[in-house]
Order: C-alpha cells, then sequence, then structure tokens
C-alpha cells in the first residue's frame, strides 16, 4: 500500500501551546481534506514520527487512536494505520453526510471560544450576539465587494 | 490499572539537621517520562537517588517494579539504566574497553544496538576516557544506562552540556527506545533541553515537596498566563484554587499562572488582565523564577 506522506510532512512544535496530539491530529485531518491522503493510504508508524520529531510516542499514538474513534483512520493488525474509506466524510463533509461532520471540525474553534468567553465573564447571549454580528458584518463586506 | 513502575510514599530525607525532601509522594505508570523540574538545591539529585535506592530516606518508601528500592533484586536491577549528574567513569578504559566491560555483566547488553550509538553519537572507540570530553563522557554514560534497553531510566540534568545537534540526535534515540520498548523515562531538569518533548508528565519540586504534577498536555491545555495590571498596590502573596503561581514583577502587576478547570473568574482580581497560552516552556520558566 503506499505511503505518500513521510513522518518530516508533519510540523509538530512543542513549545506551541496546542497540545501536540492535537496539532498532529490537525494536520492528518487537512492532508486527507486537500486530498494528499486518500482512503487506504498508509499514515507513517508512530515510532518513525516519534524520532523524527523527538516527541514522545505515546503522544503520536494518543493522536492517531483519536483519530481512529472518528473513523478517519483504520487500525489494522500488524500494519500501519490506513486512511479509512469514511475519512473524506468525516473530515471533509460531503454534501449528504456533510454539516454535521464539518460542524465537528469546527466544534473545537468554539470551544476556545466558549472558554474564553468564560474566562472573560460573558454569558451566552453576549456571545452569541457578538457571534451575530460578526457573521452579519463578514456578509456586508462580501456584498459590497460584489 | 496496571501495577506502578515507581511508588514514592512520603519520603522524608536529611542531610544533618537540614530537610532535603519533605513529604514526597508520587506515583509513575509504566511507559510513562516524568520530568522533574526544579531549581538547583531543590532536592531533584536526593529524590532520584532515594528512587533508585542509592539514597537512605529518615522516613517514607520508594518502590520500584514492586520492590524497595533500598533492597532492589538483581533481575530489577536489570531493568534499570541511570546516568548522574557527573558520570564518573574509569579513565583508563578506551571506550570500546568499557562497552566490552559492561556486556559482560549487564545480563541483557546488546552490543550492537550499543555500537550503533557510538556510531551516532560520534564517538571515538579507541580513545580512552580521560581523553574525552565532558560532553562526550555523558554520551558515553548514555550508552551505558540504555545498551541493555531498560524499562526504566534515570536521568540526572543529563543533556544540558551537549549542543543543540547533539541534543536532538540524543533525545530522538530515548523516544525510539520509548517506542520499542515501552520505555519509562525520569529525568531532572533546571534548564529547557529539549527532554521536556518526551515527558508525559510534569512535576514541580520546590524546596524539598512537589508543588505540582500533571500531565504534560494539561499544561497546554488547560494553564494560561495571566498579566495582571492594577491601579493600586498588589499584595505580596495571593492564595486562591486556580491560582498556581503568583509572582509580583512590580508594585502593581504580577504574573499568574492560572489553571482553568478551577473557576476563578477576572473580577476576583484587582486590576485589567491580558491572557496568554502556556507553552511547557512559559511553565518551567514560571516555575523556577
Amino acid at each position: 500500500m503506499p505511503q505518500p506522506v513521510s513522518p518530516q510532512h508533519f510540523h509538530l512544535d512543542p513549545q506551541q501551546p496546542e497540545p501536540i496530539f492535537r496539532q498532529l491530529m490537525a494536520q492528518v485531518r487537512r492532508l486527507i481534506a486537500a486530498g494528499q491522503l486518500k482512503p487506504g493510504d498508509e499514515l507513517p508508524s508512530v515510532r518513525a514520527v516519534a524520532a523524527a520529531h523527538a516527541i514522545n510516542p505515546m503522544t503520536i499514538s494518543k493522536a492517531y487512536s483519536l483519530l481512529e474513534s472518528e473513523g478517519v483512520l483504520l487500525r489494522n493488525r500488524g500494519a500501519a494505520m490506513t486512511v479509512a474509506e469514511a475519512a473524506v466524510t468525516t473530515t471533509l463533509g460531503q454534501e449528504a453526510a456533510g454539516i454535521d461532520a464539518r460542524l465537528t471540525l469546527l466544534t473545537p474553534a468554539l470551544e476556545r471560544v466558549l472558554a474564553e468567553a468564560t474566562q472573560l465573564g460573558l454569558d451566552n447571549t453576549q456571545v452569541i450576539e457578538a457571534l451575530t454580528r460578526l457573521i452579519n458584518k463578514t456578509a456586508s463586506g462580501k456584498e459590497s465587494e460584489a | 490499572m496496571s501495577s506502578p513502575l515507581i511508588e514514592i510514599d512520603k519520603l522524608r530525607y536529611t542531610a544533618g539537621s537540614n530537610p532535603v525532601l519533605r513529604d514526597v509522594s508520587l506515583q509513575l505508570a509504566p511507559g510513562s517520562t516524568l520530568g522533574l523540574i526544579g531549581r538547583t538545591g531543590a532536592g531533584k539529585t536526593t529524590l532520584l537517588r532515594c528512587m533508585l535506592g542509592l539514597g537512605f530516606p529518615k522516613e517514607g518508601t520508594a518502590r520500584l517494579f514492586n520492590e524497595s528500592a533500598v533492597s532492589l533484586s538483581k533481575t530489577a536491577k536489570a531493568r534499570l539504566g541511570y546516568v548522574p549528574q557527573t558520570p564518573n567513569l574509569p579513565a583508563s578504559y578506551t571506550v570500546y574497553g568499557l562497552l566490552q566491560l559492561v556486556g559482560h555483566w549487564q545480563p541483557n547488553w546488546h552490543a550492537d544496538f550499543a555500537h550503533e550509538l557510538l556510531r551516532r553519537f560520534e564517538l571515538p572507540g579507541e580513545r580512552r576516557v580521560s581523553a574525552l570530553s565532558v560532553g562526550q563522557q555523558q554520551l558515553l554514560a548514555l550508552i551505558l544506562a540504555i545498551g541493555h534497553k531498560p524499562e526504566l531510566l534515570v536521568l540526572d540534568e543529563p543533556v544540558a552540556g551537549l549542543d543543540p545537534v547533539t541534543r536532538r540526535i540524543v533525545v530522538a534515540t530515548l523516544a525510539e527506545l520509548q517506542a520499542d520498548c515501552n520505555m519509562s523515562i525520569v529525568f531532572s531538569t533546571h534548564v529547557l533541553s529539549d527532554l521536556e518533548r518526551l515527558a508525559s508528565h510534569l512535576a514541580v519540586l520546590h524546596d524539598g515537596q512537589i508543588e505540582l504534577m500533571c500531565e504534560a498536555d494539561d499544561v497546554r491545555t488547560h494553564l494560561r498566563k495571566w498579566q495582571l495590571s492594577a491601579d493600586q498596590a498588589l499584595p505580596e502573596r495571593l492564595k486562591r484554587d486556580g491560582v498556581l503561581r503568583y509572582r509580583k514583577t512590580s508594585g502593581k502587576t504580577a504574573t499568574l499562572l492560572i489553571d482553568t478547570r478551577h473557576d476563578i473568574r477576572r473580577e476576583q482580581l484587582p486590576g485589567s488582565i491580558d491572557e496568554f497560552a502556556v507553552g511547557l516552556e512559559d511553565f518551567v520558566v514560571e516555575y523556577l523564577q
């Protein structure tokens, strides 16, 4: 089976505030969304990614396992993990199955917004109002462009 | 849960009349890697030595592989690797000679692997230990400690003297061993050294006590740095749930390390707050200051 992505393909930066396993998960999803990883393609092994980036293999393994539980990757006994057939729908969202899947991709960003809003002492209504204002502003910006 | 690899319970250690460790308890599961962070004199070396049965605590217990650390069996010792802060290697041996010697008494020695490491770390095999640089001696001590692929490797401020390129090679090698043999590592550090990349857990040792132990991912996920600017003089100390660190940077400004899992609100503090994400480096720096 082809292995189109080498361990060096990933950019993992321990100094980033984003946990490394999340950095890796996001990059795998993006590679799938961009078509660089297709269903059936092999992922580099946990050991290879860990050694290439000098990162704890448990961290890499955690990212792969979470992607497996999301249906993005498949675990194959004694062989490399592969991209699941359904991965494209799961990560990208085709027309039919799409909206829920795409919302799932957006969830981490929304969770961050909520967490920061809580820290700022803002209530839910204020957050929704702010988001609505932002959406309207973006929409009117697009209209004036057109 | 499988039984812990390391189990330290209420350890107290004194040097003369000076308390070095006061009531230290911690557990580590097999496969985990613990970064022990603390300033010089915090008690890191003593804790590691007690963990290995090389230091004898006044009270409390340290257990390794389910055995008492002070009376480890031969089998348990063969599952261990240790690099002390200043390795004391026999000066008259050549590098090859020393590897051969250790290979003789170490039952699980992997000679091929040890020679592969020599090549990787670019150590001259024919040279005598006395003619090696300090950094080269550290690398050799590391090979001697991992040539039998131990289940637990203990490193006391090991890589600080190495250049960044060599450091990266060392850390990558350790990551491979973590992957291949589920090797656990406990390392102590007072500087950022790349080893943090391998840590699944972090513990902060301050003045002989564990101030905080957490998963490395928790730092990035749940901790935030708050810069507080007040219009009045700030107190010297601030104790509150969720405030891990409070450090006054001037009369009216302070830096706080916040655990967002606690319900701490900005309005509980006097003044305006800028919030920042926390990386491992910030975390270590904040704790060492």
